[in-house]
């Protein structure tokens, strides 16, 4: 997953699934807790930013089609 | 003075100090003072059926109350704006915190806006004004899946 995006496209598709029966809830689990980490190392990058007053742009977070 | 013998408190009483029946003729057995306290009992009694009834109604939003309220609190908003808000929490310290908590309950049921963006960077640990519209989203969808793994499980 090359940026926040595609993490989302992936989490609604698998949220799906796991509602539909179609995948096993470990298998979910283990999207989620990738998830969350890959949200946590840009928080803290946001956060550092933050702190610094910079506003550089975190590519991970930026949309892919703009 | 005739007086009369209550059935209930047992104590004699002037008949003036009795209710009449619907016959206007004949008067009650139990004294006024009884007859008031047995129907507070029954208002009592029907007290939490009657106001169940009235939630329910509310939350149906029957004859638009619910909407009328929330328009009037959107409506008070707008006119006082936020410093006000801000204001008066300040000195309503107590109702703030329930409110905040309401809303907090609020915003975990429904995965809000508000609720994630708190998670996320909590506004009194984080130096992070605006947090990002996508790591909302994510961090959502995250929070579904997982409160849906622990649901299945
Ligand atoms: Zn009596």
């Amino acid at each position: 997953m090359k940026n926040a995006e595609e993490l989302r496209d992936e989490l609604a598709q698998t949220f799906a699934q796991l509602k539909a029966g179609e995948i096993k809830s470990s298998e979910a689990a283990e999207l989620a807790n990738l998830a969350g980490k890959m949200i946590g190392s840009a928080k803290v990058q946001v956060e550092y930013y933050a702190l610094r007053k910079e506003q550089p742009r975190i590519e991970w977070l930026e949309s892919s089609n703009s | 003075m005739t007086t009369k013998t209550c059935t209930v408190c047992g104590k004699e009483k002037p008949e003036s100090d009795y209710r009449l029946h619907s016959d206007k003729k004949t008067v009650m057995r139990y004294c006024n003072d009884c007859h008031l306290a047995k129907r507070r009992a029954q208002h009592a009694a029907k007290r939490e059926e009657r106001n169940a009834q009235f939630r329910a109604r509310y939350a149906a939003n029957v004859n638009g109350v619910k909407d009328k309220h929330a328009a009037a609190r959107k409506a008070k908003y707008a006119k006082q704006g936020r410093a006000a808000l801000i204001e008066w929490a300040a000195a309503n310290p107590e109702k703030a915190a329930e409110a905040q908590r309401k809303k907090m309950k609020r915003g975990r049921e429904r995965l809000s806006d508000y609720y994630v963006r708190r998670l996320l960077c909590h506004p009194e640990r984080s130096a992070v004004k605006q947090v990002p519209e996508i790591l909302i989203e994510c961090k959502r969808l995250q929070l579904m899946i997982e409160r849906e793994c622990r649901e299945k499980r």
